[in-house]
């Protein structure tokens, strides 16, 4: 009796619950994982894992906010920012256009080398408010400094890194126009920081596991939670997208974890076939139970291939080309437990390619005519299309690389004279030296079909003060990659498309592709360096000069300058004696 | 305002179209003029000609030049070169060599009131243009189209002006020239008291007023247009990097390694002793040589050319012509010879060490660092010698020697010689 009224107390309030919030759909979790083979005999790894959530204050009566799939410690630091999105990634390796055939890795939000952190929050302007500093007092800081600031910490400590800017000023805002937001947003400004120091290592890959709702511990994270076969890769690149809900509608985060497999052995027989069990050393894992969707999807290469056991083949439009995908529906649980191996038809022992296919837009950065202080960056960007392309090509630097504006050309390769038609707006937010802060500049660029630009943009290195040195100075300093926008891409929804079936499948249109950004590759940079065992000889001895100087001066400037007689026998004297013919100097005094 | 009737003179003729066709020898080649358009020996942040036309492109684009560091120019400059506008780089070389030219005029002037109109003065005058057209310092500044050239032509000009006791046009000069650079409106006392004539009524008080208010008013001006947005001259005096070096660019001062080694705790206060050290030579050097003004700015532009924020060798040009008009002071020097081939000495190896440090890579930066200080050291015992030699110049004239008797030739009638002595006491003045 008094157990079942304990039980009738407990059920009805979640009873009332539920029909109070009928009308909340209920979170949603979606895996997927693909996989991409290359033509150089390597394969791209993609898990995506997304969420789809409603505000976590909704589905429930209490004040405090109830999360059953969404991380409580990533989304709450974001609310109470007023945070709309976020993207956090970190990129290790390099990707190679070339041989890959792709512009960039499959997540299309991967950023360039090392970590990045973007996203739009709330602008509250000039505001200033009170804030705690480490030694109790108050001081007035701007607000959007302060919820930046608290933003970067809180996903600092989520993804064990340093992910806040290391000096005041390093976050950039303009970059709103090249990472625009997925919804409409009002009072919103962007922020942007890159961090290419950054590495990727198990320490991000722990946390990242975590927030998922499976764990690492069943789905497709199973398969990811094994650090030593991970981060024996090449390229690898993890990041999460965060939509936060708004005005009623759904928000969604999304994690992705990317990297590059070389499946050529490195003993034994070249053979490219491969198998689940022989990348992850497991077969496919028991579904997570709370996922909605679970699929793993393979990308036909333009070699035929035979996968066993099959799956469903569609079409789509991959990155600007018309594939063939087959996926495998993972909750099926018929293939729970099972392996699947993929092997090319008729290829014994794989032979490299002589040639690659390079994708139909890439850009590359290099620092050229590097002498001592001064340098030029060299940006190559490559229309292999058929159409004309419009760009926006955009550049990060720290407050010590100035570049001169007035020595920006722009010519196409195989033409000799500049083409300053080509570049139809330049913006230019020049830093603050000596203060902490970013040079940004945004190119809009028409690139035509089949050819290729050439950016020159020449720079001087400031020299940096002793504290401002890293601790491994003689290294340099890297800077962030330059950014490609593409801005003619419509995505890979092709549900608006009337026939995609008279298309053959291998058709390329850069126009179908969901990658809208292109980035180059972070550079190494020199910075002149001073000898760092110095501070106490240099001071001594400039102020040595400077006393010798000083007393050499007062000594001067304060001592009476006077005549005195001295008698003629002491001192020798020259006697001029004028005579009528000729003229005798004689010198006495000289028997001394 | 100064004319240029320049006297047909048949001796000063040949060295300025000498001085001119070497200038435009050296602009023709393109590789010497851009090799010495940036070596960090003849330009600095403050005077690179590379900034100059930055600011000036972008001042064109609507962007404010002084926001991105690049460009750290007075306003002044920004303004008349803008003028030029996408013909700058092509008129400069012609530009520069114009104002050498008048800075060679001014430098005439200057003698020519000094050591009065006789016949021995003329022939002296062409030496004098040509040991300041002829410094290889001058025509490196020239060739490498620092603002150094362009301050340098205004100070001597100043200068000129002062000597010949024109008062406001002297005022209005040195306005212009204590707002292109920080030092020059140091020189205030000097000026002053060069510009006072020698008659009863005028006093150093009013002609350090007549100066100081011409300053003051050029200031407030300036001012006055940067509201109505023409001038951003609040903007430049906070990038004004001669106070707060902002910049550490290596050079052949004594500041930039000084504070590049430095811990950010001591920085105001070694900005603050290092600024102190460079002004407060002023007054004492005002007093010492009152007999001269002329000397006493000579001195103090040499020591500002050594121990100011941002030097350049090019600094020194002046004060070297300015000595080439004092040649009773030049024989009561010490060690000349001594100074002439340190001096040389530096000029091979301050760009041979820096070449060293930061093209080659297998020098560090004390090499370069170590050259500068010898430069250094150099510059402060030429000056004390020059100092000193002007002492005693400045005495042997005052000096007044007993009567002697003419008709009285006993060779020995005297009963003894006079002798320059320096005491140890301080000077009672």
């Amino acid at each position: 009796m008094l157990l079942s009224s304990l039980i009738l107390t407990l059920i009805t309030p979640t009873r009332v619950r539920c029909s109070g919030h009928q009308d909340v759909p209920p979170d949603a979790f979606h895996e997927s994982l693909t996989l991409h083979p290359l033509p150089d005999g390597k394969l791209s790894v993609l898990f995506e894992f997304t969420t789809h959530f409603s505000s976590p204050f909704l589905s429930s009566e209490l004040t405090r906010s109830h999360h059953s799939l969404t991380p409580p410690s990533l989304l709450l630091p974001l609310g109470q920012n007023d945070v709309a999105e976020l993207t956090v990634s970190f990129t290790s390796g390099q990707w190679d256009r070339r041989r890959s055939g792709q512009a960039g890795p499959l997540a299309y939000d991967a950023g360039g080398g090392g970590g990045e952190v973007r996203g739009w929050i709330k602008d509250y302007g000039s505001m200033e408010e009170l804030a705690g500093s480490d030694s109790g007092r108050q001081k007035l800081i701007n607000r959007n400094d302060r919820r930046r600031t608290a933003i970067t910490h809180a996903l600092g400590g989520l993804f064990c890194a340093g992910l806040g800017p290391s000096e005041e000023g390093e976050v950039a805002g303009t970059f709103g126009a090249i990472f625009p937001p997925h919804g409409k947003l009002q009072n919103y400004t962007h922020f942007f920081l890159p961090r290419p120091t950054e590495t990727l290592c198990t320490e991000n890959l722990t946390p990242f596991l975590s927030l998922l709702p499976s764990k690492g511990l069943s789905g497709l994270s199973s398969l990811l939670a094994q650090p030593g076969i991970i981060f024996s890769w090449g390229f690898k690149t993890e990041g999460i997208e965060v939509i936060m809900p708004m005005d009623g509608q759904q928000g969604q985060w999304r994690g992705w974890w990317e990297g590059v497999v070389d499946l050529i052995p490195v003993k034994g027989r070249r053979d490219r076939a491969f198998s689940i069990s022989r990348l992850f050393h497991k077969t496919l894992p028991r579904p997570f139970v709370e996922a909605d969707s679970s699929i793993m999807r393979l990308i036909l290469p333009a070699e035929k291939m035979s996968v066993k056991p099959s799956g469903e083949v569609r079409r789509e439009w991959v990155d600007g080309q018309l594939t063939e995908v087959m996926e495998w529906d993972l909750l099926d649980p018929t293939i729970t437990g099972e392996d699947v191996t993929f092997t090319w038809d008729g290829e014994g022992e794989f032979q490299y390619p002589w040639t690659f296919h390079t994708p139909p837009m890439s850009v590359s950065r290099t620092a050229t005519d590097l002498v001592a202080q001064d340098g030029t960056f060299l940006i190559r960007v490559e229309n292999h299309a058929e159409t004309e392309r419009r760009t926006i090509y955009s550049e990060l630097w720290p407050q010590w690389v100035k570049p001169w504006l007035h020595e920006i050309s722009l010519y196409a390769e195989d033409e000799s004279k500049a083409r300053p038609d080509l570049l139809t707006n330049l913006e230019y937010h020049p830093a603050y030296p000596p203060r902490g802060s970013t040079t940004t500049l945004h190119f809009h660029l028409t690139v035509p079909a089949h050819s290729v630009l050439l950016l020159r943009i020449p720079f001087t290195k400031l020299t940096l003060k002793y504290t401002e040195h890293r601790p491994d100075a003689e290294r340099g300093r890297e800077i962030p990659s330059g950014i490609l926008t593409l801005l003619d891409v419509v995505g890979e929804d092709a549900s608006s498309q009337t026939d995609t079936s008279s298309i053959p499948v291998g058709h390329v249109d850069p126009r179908w592709s969901g990658r809208k950004r292109i980035y180059t590759s972070r550079l190494l940079l020199d910075v002149p360096t001073p000898d760092f065992s110095m501070p106490y000889n240099v001071i001594i001895m400039s102020c040595t000069v400077m006393a010798v100087f000083f007393g050499l001066m007062q000594g001067t400037l304060t001592r009476r300058v006077g005549f005195v007689e001295v008698p003629m026998e002491l001192a020798p004297s020259l006697e001029l004696k004028v005579d009528d013919t000729s003229v005798e100097i004689a010198v006495e005094g000289l028997k001394t | 305002m100064y004319s240029k009737t320049a006297k047909t003179e048949p001796a000063r003729l040949p060295v300025f179209i000498t001085a001119v066709v070497i200038r435009l020898a050296l602009f023709q080649s393109t590789l010497i003029s851009s090799a010495l358009q940036h070596r960090p020996e003849l330009v600095s942040p403050q005077t690179s000609f590379r900034s100059l036309l930055e600011g000036v492109y972008l001042r064109r684009l609507g962007y404010d030049p002084y926001d991105g560091g690049t460009f750290v120019h007075p306003p002044d400059y920004l303004g008349f070169f803008s003028l030029f506008g996408r013909h700058l780089p092509v008129i400069a070389p012609y530009v520069w060599i114009l104002l050498d030219i008048v800075g060679a005029l001014a430098l005439v002037e200057i003698w020519t009131t000094r050591s009065g109109h006789h016949s021995l003065s003329k022939g002296r005058e062409s030496l004098v243009a040509a040991l300041y057209l002829f410094n290889p310092y001058t025509i490196a500044t020239c060739v490498a189209l620092t603002t150094t050239s362009v301050d340098n032509s205004l100070l001597l000009l100043t200068i000129a002006l002062a000597a010949q006791k024109r008062a406001i046009p002297a005022s209005l000069l040195f306005a212009l020239s204590s707002r292109t650079a920080a030092y020059p409106i140091c020189l205030l006392p000097a000026l002053a008291m060069l510009v006072t004539p020698s008659c009863k009524g005028a006093s150093v008080g009013r002609s350090a007023a007549i100066l100081l208010v011409a300053c003051g008013g050029s200031f407030l001006s300036s001012t006055s247009l940067s509201q109505s947005g023409m001038l951003c001259y609040w903007k430049s005096i906070d990038a004004d990097s001669s106070v707060g070096l902002p910049f550490l660019t290596p050079n052949v001062g004594m500041w930039w390694y000084f504070f590049t080694e430095m811990f950010d705790h001591f920085r105001h206060f070694f900005l603050g002793v290092f600024q102190f050290h460079c002004v407060i030579y002023v007054i004492p050097v005002c007093i010492r040589l009152r007999h001269d003004p002329l000397l006493a700015i000579a001195i103090l532009l040499s020591i500002f050319a050594t121990w100011k924020s941002y030097p350049t060798l090019g600094d020194m040009n002046v004060p070297a012509g300015l000595l080439a008009c004092f040649p009773e002071v030049l024989t009561e020097l010490k060690h000349p010879l001594f100074s002439l081939t340190v001096y040389a000495y530096t000029f091979i190896l301050l760009p041979l060490l820096h070449s060293l440090w930061l093209v080659r890579g297998t020098g560090n930066a004390n090499f370069f660092y170590a050259a500068t200080m010898v430069h250094g050291l150099n510059s402060s015992l030429a000056i004390v010698d020059v100092l000193g030699a002007s002492i005693r110049t400045g005495a042997k004239a005052r000096l007044v020697l007993p009567a002697v008797d003419l008709e009285d030739d006993k060779p020995d009638s005297r009963k003894g010689e006079m002798q320059l002595v320096q005491l140890l006491s301080a000077v009672d003045p």
